[in-house]
């Protein structure tokens, strides 16, 4: 075994006071680091350190997203630091000890999913069955699911740098991870969170317009140029 | 006799067959296994996620030019004029309190589902957009007003407002919305003029009673829906309606009138296995005083019904009260409603997103000890 290190720790030290003598004692454990070593403690150092960066809510860690949010969008949806490195710690870190954006993912996806459907709705139309001028005969077709699938959400959290610094567990209990390995179940957090966070500071229709403006008008087209058009239902 | 060897069999298949004594089907290996597809437990999941295939639809030259989609079977429109001479509809009209923008030939079409061999326009994807509108409302309202309620009982309370069976309920038992079940024969002796049946809800059933006493179950066909599905639905496109003829804020009243007004029960959707513990735990990744449980008082205790009370405190301050005719009971109890305080937390005066009176919401950390 190479490239493992042993680290000594005093995790719990016991005081006892008996008849003036004071006795201390200490229980020392050992924590490896680096590869898994069967049997051995992993350092919950370890666990916290993803690539090579430790989480916490250091400057170097929330500015990929805030420069993102400030100058792609021109600070209008500005968010708190807290919530900054909410959005970008997915469940799967740490166990999930961290605040992680499970909650926020899925309110904006909701979100998503409706302004998905009232896009479609949107579209100016001749269809003799349209009612009040809306059609409602592209709902559940493959390119209008497509919209609110985890496959376009991933696409502009990888499109826009959203996972430069991105809390997760790595891929495989060794540690070891591909670059092209990204799941779309995790990937697709990022930008559903954002989208919820907004929601929740800046209210619906703010978030709304996020949507519209930057996934489905930005993204889409392009995602479904570079993937030819889909054409069979899966 | 044969002999079995484990190398020609594979490790697996050799442990089963000399363990259960049963040989080698010919069918292996010809059978299908099934596609795996995305399985959505809840139903309202299933109606946000329906797909209408797309043999169904005429597509546009561009993919996303989606007011040129058309539907296949989309034939027949009925009119307004005829849609007027249908009493029942006019009862629902009224009934639901729909303004006069939301034309009565949209009801009849809310009242239509997919079915083989119908020309008529159908309310499957007025159910999609109603599905998906009404589960972004009642999350946005169960988030706002509870905003740390584990994803499990969030996804479990959404069902209980909108699932198949809660809108079944509301479209038959509070809309009045009946289903079309006569034959046609029986029409005839009723000398029901043909035009009625639009009035009604018409769906191809998963489940139909042939005579009396005889059930018959196994009705399945790509368009055959259960009665739950189908009464959901309808009530879905009517939501869908009411977007269509009057707007966003309109749909959201009609949602908060008549689907968020009902109670939902949520506190008995917990389910703690060891309450103690995970109490414990909460106040310690909260860095609070670990969790003392103490006696207020009780009566009885040498009866054969003693009641005692007591409390779940963090240091000085009580997290929750718990009664019950043993020590334990009480204790367990106390644990119990102290968590439920925890994660049926609602704060002050609650905004949801979608209000003009928006303020930033509360938003929680997530479970953090699981």
């Amino acid at each position: 075994m190479s490239g493992f290190t042993l680290r000594f720790v005093g995790r719990s030290q016991i005081k006892h006071n008996t008849s003036g003598i004071q006795v201390i004692n200490k229980r020392s454990v050992v924590f490896a680091k680096g590869p898994r070593v069967k049997g051995a403690l992993r350092d919950p150092e370890d666990i916290l350190t993803v690539n090579g960066i430790r989480y916490g809510s250091s400057e170097d860690n929330l500015k990929p997203l805030k420069t993102f949010l400030q100058t792609k969008l021109k600070g209008k949806y500005e968010l708190p630091d807290k919530l900054l490195l909410q959005i970008i710690t997915h469940k799967s870190f740490a166990h999930g000890t961290q605040p992680y954006n499970a909650r926020l993912s899925y309110f904006g996806k909701e979100l998503i999913q409706l302004s998905a459907a009232k896009y479609a709705l949107s579209q100016p139309t001749d269809n003799e069955f349209a009612i009040n001028n809306l059609n409602f005969d592209s709902l559940g077709s493959f390119t209008q699911s497509f919209m609110k699938s985890e496959k376009l959400l991933k696409e502009y959290a990888v499109l826009n740098n959203l996972d430069t610094v991105f809390f997760r567990r790595l891929a495989l209990p060794s540690g070891r991870e591909d670059a092209d390995y990204k799941p779309r179940s995790i990937w697709s957090t990022l930008t559903a969170s954002l989208v919820g966070a907004i929601a929740t500071q800046h209210g619906k229709k703010a978030a709304e317009e996020f949507i519209q403006q930057e996934i489905f008008a930005g993204t889409l087209d392009q995602v479904i140029k570079s993937k030819s058009t889909p054409s069979k239902s899966d | 006799m044969y002999q079995w060897s484990s190398k020609a069999l594979g490790r697996k298949s050799f442990c089963l067959l000399s363990r259960r004594l049963i040989s080698l089907s010919s069918v292996q290996g010809k059978v299908q296994s099934p596609k795996i597809k995305t399985e959505h437990r809840l139903s309202y999941e299933k109606a946000n996620n329906t797909r209408v295939g797309d043999s169904a639809i005429q597509r546009p030259q561009s993919a996303t030019d989606f007011g040129n989609y058309k539907r296949e079977s989309f034939v027949l429109n009925l009119t307004e004029e005829d849609a007027l001479k249908i009493p029942s509809i006019l009862a629902l009209h009224a009934r639901l309190n729909l303004s006069p923008n939301f034309e009565k030939r949209t009801l009849v079409r809310a009242l239509t589902s997919r079915m083989e061999d119908n020309q008529y326009a159908d309310n499957q994807q007025m159910a999609i957009f109603g599905s998906n509108i009404l589960s972004y409302y009642v999350t946005e309202y169960l988030l706002s007003t509870y905003p740390r309620l584990p994803i499990a009982i969030l996804k479990a309370a959404t069902e209980a407002y909108i699932g198949d069976f809660s809108l079944h309920d509301v479209a038959k038992n509070q809309w009045g919305i009946e289903a079309d079940t006569s034959t046609n024969l029986e029409k005839y002796l009723l000398k029901e003029p043909k035009l009625f049946k639009f009035g009604k809800l018409r769906f191809d059933q998963l489940v139909t009673d042939v005579e009396d006493g005889i059930t018959r179950f196994n009705n399945a066909s790509k368009t055959s829906l259960a009665a739950s599905t189908a009464f959901a639905n309808s009530a879905r496109a009517i939501v869908a309606g009411v977007y269509a003829a009057d707007g966003e804020a309109s749909a959201k009243e009609f949602i908060d009138l008549h689907i968020l007004s009902r109670k939902v029960d949520i506190s008995s959707m917990f389910e703690f296995e060891e309450p103690g513990k995970l109490i414990t735990r909460l106040l310690r990744t909260k860095n609070m005083e670990l969790p003392t449980i103490r006696l207020i008082s009780e009566t009885g205790r040498q009866s054969s019904s003693p009641t005692f009370i007591v409390g779940c405190f963090s240091g000085d301050s009580l997290l929750g009260e718990g009664q019950g005719s043993s020590l334990k009971e009480a204790r367990i109890r106390s644990c119990v409603n102290a968590l439920k305080a925890f994660y049926l937390y609602r704060p002050l005066d609650p905004k949801r997103p979608s209000e003009s009176t928006f303020k930033p919401m509360f938003v929680d950390e997530g479970e953090s000890f699981y």
